[in-house]
């Protein structure tokens, strides 16, 4: 009941503040008891909350100070610790009070030291650590028994003294904290320069000493249930204390913000303050994956957290220190809070020499829980209309833009449209809006990936690419001959560079925010464990070499950044301790680039400097300052020429040729004996790109050709850019550019002959029966410069540079290749209708097409094992395709699926998914026969979510005849599709 | 079924001598080609264990008879150059067996010659998939066909008691290939018989 009542009377936040009068400094649950302890270090009292209302039923009066408390495990003792750092002239007051909540008992203990902490293990005794030392604590005798010290340099950890300043939180003051593993096998903490886990069972201590900045916090400790890792400020570590990630660009304050992990579910609740976040934003909850912190869902928050966070045991409720005293959050409510999601992370308009008119984009917004959600919704993109602009969801949003308002403009144009509610409590992502009017004489087709592309690299064993998505911890794995996204891997924290091994077989990838390098299967695409790099080092950059796998590392602390040596079989990570004869000092941004043949390694540091790694010699054999600051491109072709930036190097480093210019140089690449160099407007404006051919000797530039989308400029991350990688098979080159992936035509710069279409038929059999709403494949010549596929729902009206209209109007298309064209006719269409195509390379001759009232056609897609094109008839009872070895009986249940069986109701726009809720179905029923004995037909209409495809279930009657090959038909105003299928007894 | 009990009723009311027992086989079917195809694929049943059961009288010196009932659990299998396919599979048989013994009743050792016939049901009772290695060549259906079967063979019957008899024997069963259960692909034959060598330890109650 009072979950309901947190949300609802927070309106657009989420949290109950449970208002304490003081400042909280820990909390301890007691679940049976049904009440939450609350340490007001302040008061020096603690206040006892009750978990049924929420309000503060009694205080306990304690000595001054209650800094952290802890429960034992049977609930029957509250230790509270009292932080009692007093100066001068003031005495010093650290202690001890030992409650027992049976009796009421009390008994008060003086500590030499400050207090930092203290937690309960399995074995029912306290571990209480101090400035000094390491005690525990057993609270049936109230004996302690030293375990070890804290040595000399590490006195000054939780020495805040005391009075402190105005506005000093407590957390801030203590500036420690501890924390027990679910099971209460392993104790953790953290303070200002060690972080410390303590074994129950062995009663083993194992420090760490630490540096970083900024501050490790929140200073908060939260374990998972079996101690295998934890979180302790901004990092997560393992067991052992090596940081696995990390929450980039924190603020490391001290008392604002929390986190608490959820083991089962195998998530962490975060507010971890930005460094340079906006101070009027209001603090945020993010739910994160407990490995990478992968951002699952923000939330806002009704107040700052303050301190240590605990999840109940059902984790369906966070409780939190906080600035008004406790937070509680329903996080298991948050399926029911009012909420919105878009259905879309893009909106792509592509104008196209096809189409000039106005395009209009569908947006969905809905509320997962279900309700109707307030929303307003705006954009920075003048020429772009939405309607509507507010309402509540669930809502269907037109967006549109008229082409003509950025017809002036090449390139990509990106705004945002940002959605906002006074109701919701999470904090919708905007949606991008790319608007593109690719004119005939730019090249590439595009394919949009969101978020922040950091890296690409093709492989050149596989017709594949990667592209690193920094901000979800993915690689993105990408077919090179249809340009689709056939996998997705996990990564650590924030990617930054990629790199293959010499033999191909694994795909190793460096972190901003993580100290494992990562190692992927190439075969399998699957991870393999991961590699721990030398304590404090972040992968950044790696190239692997014949000889060594190097690894530019960002390194916490005083040490400096270095190149570090990777030993792929025995997984581990050293620092060089010298390159050559040159000292490991390198740039925090330093990029990596191996030669293809492995021979040498290129290290290019942001600050100018250059070096050379040769594989043959195993060491650094050049190295030269370039210029006070080197970015862009970075390329190391294998005969011994280099690139970075505009400039490029010789063998022995020394510039041997550039091309200047105002333009950023993003992506190069040696093909050949050639040099292929994409440049791009230095910001992110809307200007296209340019991709060009360069004589390596001469410095010639050879056919500059425009690219339609303008290239990635370097990120905040790093200065460098790795934006084109042509593909092993040579058929296209992909390039990193602003909406995604742009696929360009191996030959770019090739004369371009106009398309022929020879030959429209449906795409189910390949037969020329076709109606309105087939999806048809066009077959010609120079149909596409390139092969792609599509994803985008709806289909857009131009793929791989190529559109296609039928009386002028565009068509949907889902794929494009040189010989074939997949497209779907409009619904609205009939008789005879007039093809015409629309490539760089100019306009087909018309192709005059008959279109049938309704025509179906069966799919012959179905594929299983080595078999291909089998009718794509499924037998429900296995949801098999029908194969001879998986043939029909009397009584089965079977989906055929085809394409053109006319108009449906309610009318489905061509390129649009087909509804699921009303069904559209076929206003002219097909008639079905097997072996010409009628079947039933529960269902005829188009598949609910897909595009042009129509689904017939019908159930086989009793009386089949029997065989091996046994017509199907479907037949439907007079045209019959025909497929033969085993049947048997 | 109906020529079971006429059996059965026969042999009760004519008994000097009746018999029931069980028994426990291991039957090494043969394989048939499967003919139309350049590949040499050969399909059929895999060696396995089964058991039985039976019904005799024994009124003459010399000759008896005998209702065998017996069942296998195996599988159905296809093999082509290292390739396999394999199906769940069963059999059924149930025949009548005409004995001849070399030695009068009442003898501790009897050895013996018998041929009888009867039927044999296949049945496929593995999961169908779209796909199955060979499918090129024949598929294997979950179906069940009914054949024919002939068996010739002999044994020894040992006495082990007065009223307990024990059996050694072995018996070729023959069938037609049941294409039913692997039926041969689209322009692929199977003609062919199968034998199926069985085998068998038998213990009897006599009365």
């Amino acid at each position: 009941m009072w979950l309901a009542l947190v949300v609802a009377a927070a309106g657009a936040t989420i949290g109950w503040p449970v208002v304490i009068g003081g400042q909280a400094a820990d909390i301890a649950l007691d679940e049976p008891r049904g009440v939450l302890y609350i340490a007001n270090f302040t008061a020096g009292r603690v206040d006892v909350l009750s978990l049924d209302d929420l309000t503060i039923r009694t205080s306990m009066h304690v000595a001054p100070g209650p800094s952290s408390l802890a429960l034992s495990r049977d609930g029957r003792y509250l230790v509270v610790t009292h932080y009692g750092n007093s100066q001068a002239p003031a005495s010093p007051a650290n202690g001890i009070t030992l409650i027992n909540l049976s009796s009421g008992a009390r008994q008060t203990f003086s500590l030499g030291s400050p207090p930092l902490g203290v937690a309960f293990g399995v074995d029912g005794m306290a571990l209480v650590a101090t400035t000094t030392e390491f005690l525990r604590l057993d609270p049936a005798s109230g004996r302690t028994e030293w375990i070890d010290s804290i040595e000399q340099e590490d006195e000054e950890d939780g020495a805040g003294s005391l009075p402190a300043a105005p506005g000093t939180p407590p957390v801030e003051i203590v500036a420690a904290a501890v924390g027990s593993s679910g099971d209460g096998r392993w104790i953790f903490g953290i303070t200002d320069s060690i972080r410390f886990s303590y074994e129950v069972a062995t009663k083993q201590l194992r420090r760490i000493h630490y540096t970083a900045t900024p501050a490790h916090g929140p200073r908060v400790v939260s374990a998972a249930r079996d101690g295998s890792y934890y979180a302790a400020g901004w990092g997560v570590f393992d067991r052992q204390g090596f940081l696995t990630a990390q929450f980039g660009n924190a603020a490391g304050l001290l008392a604002v913000g929390s986190h608490a992990i959820d083991s089962d579910a195998g998530i962490l609740y975060a507010q971890i303050p930005q460094a340079n976040g906006d101070p009027a934003a209001p603090p945020v909850l993010s739910v994160v994956d407990a490995d990478n912190l992968t951002v699952r869902e923000r939330f806002r928050l009704t107040e700052n957290l303050a301190g240590r966070a605990l999840l109940n045991s059902q984790a369906d409720t966070l409780y939190s220190v906080s600035e008004s005293g406790v937070l509680v959050i329903p996080v298991g409510n948050f399926a029911r809070v009012p909420r919105i999601t878009a259905d879309q992370e893009d909106l792509v308009f592509h104008g196209n020499f096809c189409q000039r008119g106005a395009i209009t984009r569908v947006l969905r917004l809905v509320d997962p829980s279900g309700g109707a959600t307030s929303f307003v919704l705006n954009t920075d993109l003048a020429g772009v209309t939405i309607s509507p602009t507010s309402g509540r969801t669930p809502a269907t949003i037109q967006v549109k833009i008229a082409p003509a308002a950025f017809q002036d403009r090449r390139g990509t144009i990106i705004g945002q449209l940002t959605i906002s509610s006074s109701q919701a409590v999470n904090l919708p992502g905007a949606v991008r809006i790319l608007v593109n009017n690719r004119r005939p004489d730019e090249r590439g087709s595009f394919t949009p990936i969101r978020g922040i592309l950091a890296d690409l690299v093709a492989d050149p064993a596989r017709d594949r690419f990667y592209v690193l998505r920094q901000d979800r911890n993915q690689v993105l794995v990408f077919d090179g001959s249809s340009l689709t996204l056939v996998s997705t891997l996990r990564t650590g924290t924030t990617p930054t560079r990629t790199a293959i091994t010499v033999d191909r077989k694994h795909l190793l990838v460096g972190h901003e925010n993580s100290q494992l390098l990562y190692v992927y299967d190439l075969d399998t695409l699957l991870p393999l464990p991961p590699i721990q790099m030398p304590r404090g080092h972040y992968p950044r950059s790696v190239a692997a070499s014949a000889n060594a796998i190097l690894v530019a590392s960002r390194v916490a602390g005083e040490e400096g950044h270095s190149i570090d040596r990777v030993d792929l079989v025995a997984r581990t990570a050293v620092r060089l301790p010298a390159l050559g004869v040159f000292q490991n000092a390198v740039h925090v941004d330093t990029i990596l680039a191996a030669t293809p043949n492995g021979s040498s390694v290129l290290v290019a540091l942001a600050d100018g400097t250059v070096m050379l790694y040769d594989a043959a010699d195993d060491t650094f054999i050049a190295s030269r300052k370039l210029g006070s600051a080197l970015t862009g491109a970075v390329a190391a072709s294998g005969f011994g020429q280099f690139l970075v930036g505009s400039t490029l190097l010789n063998g022995s480093l020394v510039p041997v040729g550039s091309w200047p210019g105002t333009e950023f140089p993003s992506g190069f690449a040696f093909v050949g004996g050639q040099g292929i160099r994409l440049t791009g407007p230095s910001t992110a404006t809307g200007a296209g790109g340019t991709i060009e051919r360069v004589d390596l000797t001469t410095g010639e530039r050879i056919r500059p050709t425009r690219v339609g989308e303008q290239p990635l400029i370097s990120s905040g991350l790093s200065a460098f850019t790795r934006n084109l990688a042509p593909l092993s098979n040579r058929s296209a080159l992909i390039a990193l550019t602003v909406s995604g992936i742009t696929a360009l035509p191996w030959d770019f710069d090739a004369a371009t002959v106009p398309p022929t279409i020879q030959r429209v038929v449906n795409a189910a059999d390949l037969t020329a029966n076709v109606a309105p709403g087939s999806l048809i494949s066009v077959f010609g010549t120079n149909l596409s410069p390139v092969n792609a596929a599509t994803r985008e729902i709806p289909l857009p009206t131009a793929i791989g540079e190529s559109c296609l209209t039928a009386n002028g109007a565009v068509i949907p298309m889902m794929f494009a290749s040189p010989g074939q064209i997949n497209a779907q006719l409009p619904v609205y269409l009939d008789g005879r209708v007039t093809m015409t195509l629309h490539t760089p390379g100019g306009v087909s001759d018309d192709y005059y097409l008959n279109l049938l009232p309704a025509a179906p056609a069966v799919f012959h897609s179905g594929t299983a094992g080595p078999m291909t094109s089998i009718p794509v008839v499924i037998k429900n009872s296995n949801q098999q395709l029908v194969t001879p070895s998986n043939p029909i009986r009397a009584g089965d249940e079977i989906s055929v699926y085809a394409t053109g069986l006319g108009p449906t109701s309610p009318e489905v726009e061509a390129g649009m998914p087909a509804p699921s809720s009303p069904l559209a179905t076929t206003i002219l029923v097909p008639e079905v026969r097997l072996g010409g004995v009628p079947l039933a037909v529960s269902f005829a209409g188009l598949a609910p979510g897909n595009v042009g495809v129509f689904q017939i279930n019908a159930r086989a009657p009793s009386n089949l005849p029997l065989g091996a090959e046994v017509p199907l038909t479907i037949s439907q105003g007079g045209v019959t599709a025909s497929v033969n299928l085993r049947v048997v007894e | 079924m109906r020529i079971f009990l006429l059996l059965l009723t026969a042999l009760t009311a004519a008994a000097q001598e009746r018999e029931i027992g069980f028994l426990a086989e291991v039957g090494f079917p043969t394989k048939a080609a499967i003919t139309g195809t350049p590949a040499s694929v050969t399909a059929g049943f895999a060696p396995g264990v089964g058991a039985g059961f039976l019904i005799g009288h024994d009124r003459y010196p010399r000759w008896s008879g005998e209702i065998r009932y017996e069942f296998r659990s195996g599988e159905a299998r296809l093999a082509s150059k290292g390739q396999n396919a394999a199906f769940s599979a069963q059999a059924h048989a149930l025949r009548y067996d005409v004995i001849w013994h070399s030695r009068p009743k009442r003898e501790r050792l009897r050895p013996y010659l018998a041929f009888g016939g009867g039927a044999k049901i296949y049945r496929g009772t593995g999961a169908e998939a779209a796909y199955r290695p060979l499918m090129e060549y024949a598929w294997l259906t979950r179906s069940s066909d009914t054949k024919p079967l002939l068996a010739v063979g002999g044994g020894i019957k040992v006495l082990l008691g007065e009223r307990v008899l024990a059996r050694f024997d072995f018996r070729d069963q023959l069938t037609p290939f049941p294409s039913k259960v692997v039926t041969p692909a689209t322009r692929q034959k199977v003609r062919a018989w199968l034998h199926d060598f069985v085998p068998c330890f038998g213990l009897s109650w006599l009365f």
